[in-house]
């Protein structure tokens, strides 16, 4: 898996950086990390990190491990393919943890603080891996997608009281078409399409993935944005007082 | 730009990744977010969320709260004054906790109109 063409490099840039080269090149290898005495693997597929193994662990634990470790080498090398992804979190994710954590770490450090490590899993300790070839990205478990019915939500399906509730809804396709509504809608859909492209540009900028749910809280009225598995845009209105729990829920808010 | 300690208190709870005040133009007024976070950033970012507050103060009533769910994180915003105070959280973030945590911060930034 180790490429053999291209150029070589010798330069010197943070792990950060070099982390987000690998992930914007969609890149498929296994990255060595050596700092000091230790040796981590970073293992990419289609510019995702789905694996990562440190001294210390396997997973989520030992890729931010690694992430903060401050200086040494970054190559590509041969070592065997993993069989199960053990990490699902974006690597925008992963970096922006690794950065905090590592900010906490030197404020600790500036106030006199004894600095934890990361979490040992010591439990599951380093295992050789199967030579194999890297399974399709879409073999790996991912963050479970919403499911939403296949109307506007009424006061029954969001679990709101029958009879108050969900004023007035909106669903629209991802181009702004309107499908359905529910109640005068009037700029709702304007309002839906517009914060929802607003929050994912913020996301964007922010590097956060996979904009879900928006949902403004002014005077009286809660306002629900929320994106379908489909793409499809869902906008809604309620009083405050009614009780959007198990949309709210099921939306992760 | 403000004193960055203002917002530290909302580290306290577990999963806050860090917070931002934007000002009422959209500049940015105060950060505690790791570096990766750059000021630049802000400068599309802070015009954004005040259209999105503009967006949906147009039928009158004033935000007093937006919460954007992605899928690993959260940023939670909340007005204060003509100002918005943003919280980057993970997803599991303890809400209370938060509010609370938010609740204090707001006081503070409200009662230090002078350095804004």
């Amino acid at each position: 898996m180790t490429p053999t063409h291209g150029f070589r490099a010798n330069l010197t840039a943070s792990l950060a950086d070099l982390v987000q080269l690998e992930c914007l090149a969609r890149s498929t290898h296994v990255i060595r990390v050596k700092s000091n005495d230790d040796v981590g693997y970073l293992y990419f597929q289609n510019g995702q990190i789905v694996h990562a193994m440190s001294p210390n662990g396997v997973g989520e634990s030992a890729a931010l491990e690694i992430l903060g470790w401050e200086d040494g080498s970054f190559e590509p090398c041969s070592a065997g393919w993993l069989s199960t992804a053990t990490i699902t979190m974006s690597w925008q994710s992963l970096l922006m943890r690794a950065a905090t954590a590592r900010d906490e770490a030197q404020r600790d450090r500036a106030k006199g603080r004894t600095v934890l490590n990361f979490p040992r899993e010591r439990s599951q300790a380093v295992t050789p891996m199967p030579e194999k070839p890297p399974l399709p990205l879409s073999t790996y478990p991912r963050p479970q997608a919403l499911t939403t019915s296949q109307s506007p939500p009424s006061s029954q399906s969001t679990g709101a009281p029958s009879g108050g509730g969900i004023e007035r809804a909106v669903r629209l396709e991802a181009d702004g078409k309107v499908l359905s509504t529910r109640g005068e809608t009037g700029e709702l859909a304007a309002v839906t399409a517009y914060a929802t492209r607003l929050g994912a540009l913020i996301g964007d900028a922010l590097g956060m993935e996979g904009l879900r749910a928006v949902e403004c809280i002014a005077g009286s009225t809660r306002r629900l944005f929320y994106v379908e598995k489909n793409g499809n845009l869902i906008g809604l209105e309620a009083r405050t007082d009614v009780d959007l729990g198990p949309l709210r829920d099921k939306l992760g808010l | 730009m403000m004193e960055n300690h203002a917002l530290a208190g909302l580290r306290d709870v577990d999963d806050v990744l860090g917070s931002f005040l934007i000002g009422a133009r959209g500049e940015l007024l105060a950060k505690d977010l790791p570096d990766v976070f750059r000021d630049d950033l802000f400068a599309d970012i802070g015009p954004r969320l005040v259209r999105l507050r503009e967006t949906f103060e147009a039928e009158g009533e004033g935000m007093g709260s937006l919460l954007l769910r992605f899928a690993d994180h959260k940023l939670h915003v909340r007005a204060v004054g003509a100002s918005l105070l943003g919280v980057v959280t993970g997803a599991n973030v303890n809400a209370p906790a938060l509010r609370m945590a938010t609740n204090l911060v707001a006081r503070r930034v409200e009662a230090e109109p002078a350095t804004r």
